[in-house]
């Protein structure tokens, strides 16, 4: 239950500089995904909102209270960490309970706030036991009851469901995210997983290399890609890049009258992209293989250029035969077009 | 064991053979010892040397523990059980925390620290004993506990086996408890001491019988029977010239020596092989 501001922030170890200067300002109650590659600085930001890693410049704030000089344990914050970090020796109640003890709260009102978590959670059973006769989605929830028993402002999640196999992963997803809204506590969150970054956040920021590319609502970022890296990132599969001169089929010339001055790159998703007669094509190929998901069949497409083109339809891909030429087509609305650095253009 | 081998014929026999004399071979000096302290001293000295327990258990075992042959050997079972239990304790209490300062803060000069106690591990006390024993006169230490104790508590081997273990616990562990609120000591007594207890277990039984076994550094710092500790006093119990050793005395002293560590061992057996064999994380 506070805002969460970021002015500038920057991190150096050593002498190298992985955080160059982040700008962010979260809303009471939102839920912030920041999504990125490995080694892109993701963690290093969330340590330095948890009070773990200095900030090397700029400033953090927590409810409008400048934190950069204050200990974790001060912040107002609690942190759920990729590998849980329980305290084996301790059981579960214990383990929620020692930062309440810490705090010197009466007996009584520790008993009854790690019964409520715990109740929360459906771990009431398990409070006697030690974290390694939990299973992993027990622990994570463990690992969720320690930050929620202190009810701080803020949440802040680092990777939490990477441990977890993918079924489970989709559950816990959906219970933090019910678990966020019922408290109402803001939220930061980490991952390199762009469905949690899409499902979960309110706003994501997308960082690449020590800087964030783009925030912003999923479906905004998915829709209208800032840079040329965030189209690449966020979609699965990814976004497919052009050359505009790599566009020479029959109705090429009328969409590369449309796109505006500048264009050095396009990027079409692969779901904009569909099949139509030769004379309305602006691309052509030949599908090389077929990946059918039952629903939906993704089609990677050789080009006599050398680049491969992947498209998506709906349903089974009957009646594409392998290596036939296919000819295509997208609506020039949902064709992104960006400049030379990589930058979106955006129509004026 | 469950997961073992099952043997079975005659290789199983043979096993038993082997393992059987294995015992006997190291048991059977202890054995005459026994013996020996369950005799007279004139049964002893006439050969043969008896094989079977004497009569005079209850009395030799009374002499040696009231009346010794300098100094009762209840003093000097009461010495080395200070020194041992000094040495173990504060071994394992100064390894904790030098491991846990080298381990877990940053501070100017902690590499040097830690190449420093790493160098007393090539300085064992036989090494350093003259430099070590003018220090401990200089203190006036001698024919004291501290002086018994001090010394030998400066080694790196216990800082070591701790810093080791300390680097294999996570650090989100550290980090989780420093957002819950816990200051470095807080976090030290809290979560690091108990996860190290089977180490610490195992230390102890180690360390205490380290302490127990000592000999050249308490013949050398105590001169007062009174400050002796039971493995060097078996020593001094030998009679210097002529005189007549006192053997089935000697002798039971020997088995009370042996007594405490086998009694550590035995107590806290189930702790040190957890200790040694697995870690808790
Ligand atoms: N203590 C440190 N000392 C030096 N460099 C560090 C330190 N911690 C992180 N880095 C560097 O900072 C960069 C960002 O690391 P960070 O852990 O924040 O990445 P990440 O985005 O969380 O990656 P991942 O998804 O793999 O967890 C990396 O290049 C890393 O090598
Ligand atoms: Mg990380």
């Amino acid at each position: 239950m506070a805002t969460v501001g970021l002015t500038d922030v920057r991190k150096t170890f050593g002498r190298t500089e992985v955080i160059h200067g982040i700008d962010l300002e979260i809303a009471d109650g939102e839920f912030i995904v920041i999504v990125g590659p490995s080694g892109c600085g993701k963690s290093t930001l969330l340590r330095m909102v948890a009070g773990l890693e200095t900030v090397s410049a700029g400033e953090v704030r927590i409810g409008e209270r400048r934190v950069n000089e204050v200990e974790p344990m001060d912040r107002d914050i609690a942190m759920v960490f990729q590998n849980y970090a329980l305290y084996p020796h301790m059981s579960v109640f214990d383990n929620m309970a020692y930062g309440l003890r810490i705090a010197g709260r009466p007996k009584a009102e520790i008993a009854e706030r790690v019964r409520a978590a715990a109740r929360m959670l459906q771990l009431e059973e398990y409070l006697d036991r030690r974290p390694r006769q939990l299973s992993g989605g027990q622990r994570q929830r463990v690992a969720m009851g320690r930050a929620i028993v202190r009810k701080p402002a803020v949440f802040l999640f680092d990777e939490p469901l990477s441990n977890l196999d993918a079924k489970l992963r989709v559950q816990m997803r959906l219970e933090i995210k019910a678990l966020q809204r019922e408290l109402g506590v803001t939220a930061l969150y980490v991952t390199h997983d762009q469905v949690e970054a899409m499902t979960l956040a309110d706003r994501m920021v997308v960082m690449n290399e020590g800087r964030a590319e783009q925030v912003g609502a999923p479906l905004e970022v998915y829709a209208r890609p800032a840079t040329m890296f965030v189209a690449g990132f966020i979609g699965s599969p990814p976004m497919n890049f052009l050359a505009p001169a790599d566009l020479n089929g029959a109705a090429a010339p009328a969409l590369l009258a449309a796109l505006p001055p500048g264009t050095a790159a396009i990027g079409i998703r692969p779901e904009h992209l569909e099949l139509v007669p030769a004379d309305r094509a602006v691309l052509s190929g030949s599908a090389r293989y077929t990946e059918a998901l039952g629903a939906e069949t993704l089609i990677h497409l050789a080009r006599p250029e050398g680049q491969t083109l992947t498209m998506r339809i709906a349903g089974s891909p009957e009646g594409i035969a392998p290596d036939a030429p296919l000819h295509l087509a997208a609506a020039p609305a949902t064709i992104r077009a960006f400049d030379r650095e990589g930058r979106a253009i955006v129509p004026t | 064991m469950a997961g073992m081998v099952e043997k079975r014929g005659l290789g199983l026999w043979l096993t038993h053979l082997g393992l059987i004399l294995g015992v006997a071979v190291i048991a059977f000096p202890i054995w005459l010892a026994f013996i020996a302290s369950t005799v007279s001293q004139p049964e002893i000295v006439r050969p043969p040397m008896p094989l079977l327990p004497g009569d005079r258990f209850l009395e030799n075992y009374r002499d040696a523990l009231y009346s010794g042959v300098n100094v009762p050997v209840a003093r000097m079972l009461f010495n080395s059980f200070v020194m041992a239990m000094g040495i173990a304790l504060g071994k394992i209490a100064i390894s904790l925390l030098s491991a846990f300062a080298i381990v877990y803060f940053r501070f100017p000069g902690r590499l040097v620290f830690f190449w420093l106690i790493f160098l007393t591990l090539m300085l064992p006390v036989e090494v350093r004993i003259v430099p070590t024993y003018e220090v401990a006169a200089r203190f006036g230490m001698l024919n004291s506990y501290p002086g018994l104790i001090f010394p030998l508590i400066a080694s790196a081997t216990a800082t070591f086996l701790f810093r080791q273990f300390f680097l294999t616990v996570p650090d989100e562990l550290a980090e989780a408890a420093r957002v819950d609120g816990a200051r470095p000591m807080r976090f030290f007594v809290d979560i690091l001491l108990p996860m190290s207890r089977t180490n610490i277990a195992a230390l102890f039984v180690i360390l205490f019988i380290y302490g127990w076994n000592q000999y050249l550094w308490p013949l050398l710092i105590t001169t007062e029977p009174e400050m002796n500790t039971i493995v060097m006093g078996i020593k001094q119990m030998f009679p210097a010239g002529d005189d007549v050793a006192d053997w089935p005395v000697i002798m039971a002293t020997s088995i009370l020596a042996m007594l405490p560590p086998v009694l550590v061992v035995m107590f806290m057996q189930k702790l040190f092989v957890r200790g040694l064999v697995e870690s808790e994380k």
